[in-house]
C-alpha cells in the first residue's frame, strides 16, 4: 500500500522532469544546454523504467542513450564549436499558426484517447479496470501475466507491474523474448545498422580539395 | 504475399532467405571495395544488379515466391543499372571531376534497402514491420543525400531525414497505442476487432491505426505527409529518386496492406466498426489526388514532375484501400508494377539527358522528337502510360482504380459523389502534365549550338522493353479476352 503510494508520486515527480527537460531541449538557444537537457530527461525516464521495476531497461538507458549517445553528441558538439543559435529568422505567421494547429489538436486526439481508457476517470490504470470487469483486453501472453496480477490495488500507478516468475529477472526475460521470439527481427535489426553506418561513412568521407 | 495470418506471428529462417544473400550480395561489395582497389568502380553496380536481378528471378516462383519482394527487387536491379549508366555524373558528384573513389557504396546502399523491402514482405507483426521499415529508411537517407558536391542532394538528404525521423516517431508512437489496446504487436483480424468493438479501447486503438498510417503515408507520399517527395526527388541522385518512387513506395504500400488485410477481414462482418478508417482514407486518397495532381502542372523540372505524379499516383493506388476489396493485394500490385515500369523507364531518360545536358528541366528536352525519334517515340509510351492513355497499361491500371471506387461506393455509402469527380478531374490534369514532356519533345525547337542527346544502348534496350511491356500489359487482355473497355 505504502511501496504503490509511493512509487505513483514518484512516477508523476519523474514524468514532469523529464517533460520539463525536454521541453528545455527544444527551448534552450545553447546547443551544450540543450545537449545537457536531453541528459537529463534521459535519467528521468531511466528512474520512470526503475520505478516500474525494469532495471535493465533503466540500466541499458543510462549506459547506452546518457553514457555513449550523448557524450558522443556533446563532444561533436564541442569539437565543431557550435555557437548559440545565432539570431533566429522570426518564423512567418502562417507557419506558427499552422505549427500551434497541428501540435493542438494531435494534444487533443491524445487527451481524449486517454480519457476514453477505462479508469481514467477515477485515476486507475485500465489494465486493471478491465481485468475486473471482463478480462476483455488481454489476450495472448499478456493474460497469463493479468491472471498472476494481484487483484486489487488501491493506486493504480502508471502501469501496472507484472508479476514476474520467481527468480526471474527482467534482463533474463528481455534476453528471452529477444533471443527467442523476436531472434529473426533482431538480426535483422543489425542490417539497419549496418544501412546506417555504411551511409554515414560514405557521406561524412573527407572531400577531397581539387 | 501469404495471405495466411498466424495468431502469434512466428517466423522462419528460411523466408528470409533471399534477405540475407542480398545483404550478404552488400558485405561483399563493401569487402571487396576495401580490400580489393583494383576493382575498377564500375563494376559495382553491375554485380550488384545481376545480384538483385537474380534474386527477382527466384521470387517469381517456387520457395520464395513473393510478389511485392520481386518489383523491389526488380526496381533495384533496373536503379542499380542506371547507376552504372550514370557513373559519368556520380564520379563527378562524389569525388569531383575523374577519380572514381567512394561512388562504390551507394550500389550496397541500395541492396541493403531492397532486402529491407524484401524482409517487410515477410512481416505479420509490428516488430518486423518497424526494423524492416528503418532499414529501408536509414539506407535511404544516406542515398538521397550521397552527391556531397551538389547542394540539391545535400538538402534532399537532410530534409528526408528530418521528416523521416517525424515519421518514425508516429509510427513507433502508434505501435505502441496498438501494443496498449491489444495486447499484441501480431496484426491479426482476431486483435483488431476486439479493440474496435470495446467501448473502452475504441479511441485508443483508433489513434494507434491513425498513428500506424501517417507512417505508411510518409512512405507512399499521401497528402499530409508528402511535401518531402518533390524536394527530395529533384535533389537525389537520379538512380536513387527512381528507387524512392518505386521500391521505397512499394514498401509503403506493403505497410498499408498489412494494416488493411485485418481490417479488412473486420470489414467483412462488422463494416460499422471500420467505417471512421475507411472515411479517413478516403478523404486522405482525395486530398493526394488533388496536391499531387494539380501540383504537378506548374512544374518544369521533370524530376520534381515525376515527383508530384508519384503523389498523384499514390491517390489512384489509395482509392483501393477505401475500397479493401478482397482483391486488393493483386490490385495494388498490378497499379505498382505498371506505374513502376513507366517511372523507372522515365527516371532512366531523365538521367541520360541530365548526362549529356547537364539538366533536369523540361527544355533538355527541347527538339527530341526531331534529333533522336526512337528516343522521343519510347518516353512519349511511357509518359502516355503514366497519363492513362488507352492500350497502355497505364489505362488498365487507372480503370481498375476507377472500379473500386465504384465498389466502394456500393459498400461505403456517400464516397462516390464527391471522390468521382476528383478523380476525374486528376485524371485529366495527367493528362496535360505528362504531355508537357511530349511537347517539349516536338513543338519545341532545339538551340542551334545544341548537340543531339544520344542515349546509350543499354538505355534504349531498356526503354523500348518497357514500353514494349506497357504496350502489351494493354493491348494483350484486349487481344486475349476480346472483351471491350
Amino acid at each position: 500500500m505504502l511501496y504503490s503510494a509511493i512509487s505513483a508520486v514518484l512516477f508523476y515527480v519523474f514524468a514532469f522532469a523529464a517533460l520539463l527537460c525536454a521541453v528545455g531541449v527544444v527551448a534552450f538557444r545553447n546547443p551544450v544546454s540543450s545537449a545537457l537537457s536531453m541528459a537529463l530527461c534521459f535519467g528521468f525516464t531511466s528512474a520512470i523504467f526503475f520505478n516500474l521495476g525494469a532495471t535493465f531497461l533503466g540500466i541499458s538507458q543510462i549506459i547506452v542513450y546518457a553514457g555513449a549517445i550523448l557524450v558522443l553528441f556533446l563532444f561533436i558538439i564541442m569539437m565543431l564549436d557550435v555557437k548559440s543559435e545565432e539570431e533566429r529568422g522570426v518564423s512567418s505567421f502562417v507557419s506558427t499558426v499552422v505549427g500551434v494547429v497541428v501540435a493542438g489538436v494531435f494534444a487533443g486526439l491524445m487527451v481524449k484517447a486517454v480519457e476514453a481508457l477505462p479508469g481514467s476517470k477515477g485515476g486507475r490504470c485500465p489494465v486493471h479496470v478491465l481485468v475486473e470487469s471482463s478480462g476483455e483486453l488481454c489476450v495472448g501472453e499478456e493474460a497469463e501475466a493479468a491472471a498472476q496480477m494481484p487483484k486489487l490495488q488501491p493506486y493504480g500507478g502508471a502501469l501496472p507491474a507484472l508479476q514476474l516468475p520467481e527468480k526471474s529477472s527482467d534482463t533474463a526475460l528481455l534476453g528471452n523474448t529477444l533471443f527467442s521470439r523476436y531472434s529473426i527481427p533482431f538480426v535483422l535489426l543489425s542490417f539497419a545498422l549496418l544501412a546506417g553506418s555504411a551511409g554515414a561513412v560514405a557521406v561524412g568521407r573527407k572531400l577531397r580539395k581539387d | 504475399m501469404n495471405m495466411s495470418y498466424l495468431l502469434s506471428a512466428t517466423y522462419t529462417w528460411g523466408q528470409f532467405v533471399p534477405v540475407f544473400c542480398l545483404v550478404g550480395l552488400a558485405v561483399l561489395l563493401m569487402l571487396a571495395d576495401a580490400f580489393l582497389p583494383r576493382i575498377p568502380k564500375q563494376a559495382f553496380p553491375l554485380v550488384g544488379a545481376l545480384g538483385a536481378l537474380l534474386t527477382a528471378c527466384f521470387m517469381i516462383k517456387g520457395e520464395y515466391a513473393n510478389s511485392f519482394g520481386l518489383l523491389a527487387c526488380g526496381a533495384t536491379g533496373i536503379c542499380l543499372l542506371m547507376l552504372w549508366d550514370y557513373r559519368s555524373v556520380v564520379y563527378a558528384s562524389v569525388a569531383g571531376g575523374e577519380s572514381d573513389e567512394g561512388s562504390s557504396e551507394l550500389a550496397s546502399l541500395l541492396l541493403i534497402a531492397c532486402a529491407g523491402v524484401c524482409a517487410l514482405t515477410q512481416a505479420r507483426d509490428l516488430v518486423l514491420l518497424f526494423v524492416s521499415l528503418e532499414i529501408v529508411t536509414l539506407a535511404s537517407y544516406s542515398m538521397a543525400g550521397y552527391f556531397r558536391r551538389n547542394q540539391g542532394s545535400i538538402e534532399a538528404g537532410v530534409k528526408y531525414l528530418i521528416l523521416g525521423a517525424v515519421s518514425t516517431g508516429a509510427l513507433v508512437m502508434g505501435i505502441a497505442w496498438y501494443f496498449g489496446t491489444t495486447g499484441s504487436f501480431a496484426l491479426h483480424s482476431a486483435f483488431v476487432s476486439r479493440a474496435l468493438c470495446n467501448p473502452y479501447l475504441c479511441t485508443g486503438f483508433l489513434v494507434s491505426l491513425a498513428l500506424l498510417l501517417a507512417g505508411a503515408f510518409f512512405k507512399v507520399g499521401a497528402a499530409p505527409m508528402h511535401v518531402w517527395i518533390p524536394d527530395v526527388y529533384q535533389g537525389a541522385p537520379t538512380p536513387v529518386s527512381a528507387f524512392l518512387a518505386v521500391a521505397s513506395k512499394t514498401a509503403g504500400f506493403v505497410v498499408l496492406m498489412l494494416l488493411s488485410v485485418p481490417l479488412g477481414s473486420v470489414a467483412g462482418d462488422t463494416p460499422e466498426l471500420v467505417r471512421p478508417v475507411v472515411h479517413g482514407l478516403a478523404v486522405v486518397a482525395g486530398l493526394t489526388l488533388i496536391i499531387g495532381n494539380l501540383g504537378a502542372i506548374g512544374q518544369q523540372n521533370v524530376k520534381r514532375l515525376l515527383g508530384y505524379s508519384s503523389i498523384g499516383q499514390a491517390g489512384f493506388i489509395l482509392i483501393f484501400f477505401v475500397a479493401l476489396r478482397p482483391t486488393l493485394f493483386s490490385d495494388v500490385w498490378f497499379y505498382l508494377f505498371v506505374y513502376g515500369v513507366a517511372t523507372l523507364a522515365a527516371f532512366y531518360a531523365v538521367a541520360q539527358v541530365r548526362m549529356q545536358r547537364g539538366s533536369e528541366e523540361l527544355s533538355a528536352f527541347r527538339g527530341m522528337g526531331r534529333t533522336n525519334p526512337r528516343a522521343a517515340f519510347l518516353i512519349t509510351v511511357l509518359f502516355a502510360s503514366l497519363a492513362g492513355v488507352p492500350l497502355t497499361g497505364g489505362f488498365l491500371a487507372k480503370w481498375s482504380s476507377f472500379r473500386a471506387l465504384l465498389y466502394a461506393g456500393e459498400r461505403w455509402s456517400g464516397m462516390t459523389p464527391w471522390l468521382l469527380p476528383i478523380m476525374i478531374v486528376c485524371a485529366a490534369a495527367g493528362f496535360y502534365y505528362y504531355f508537357k514532356v511530349l511537347r517539349a519533345m516536338y513543338w519545341e525547337k532545339q538551340e542551334e549550338a545544341e548537340e543531339p542527346v544520344r542515349f546509350s544502348p543499354l538505355a534504349v534496350a531498356l526503354l523500348t522493353v518497357s514500353a514494349l511491356a506497357l504496350l502489351a500489359v494493354g493491348t494483350l487482355p484486349l487481344l486475349l479476352t476480346g472483351a471491350s473497355y
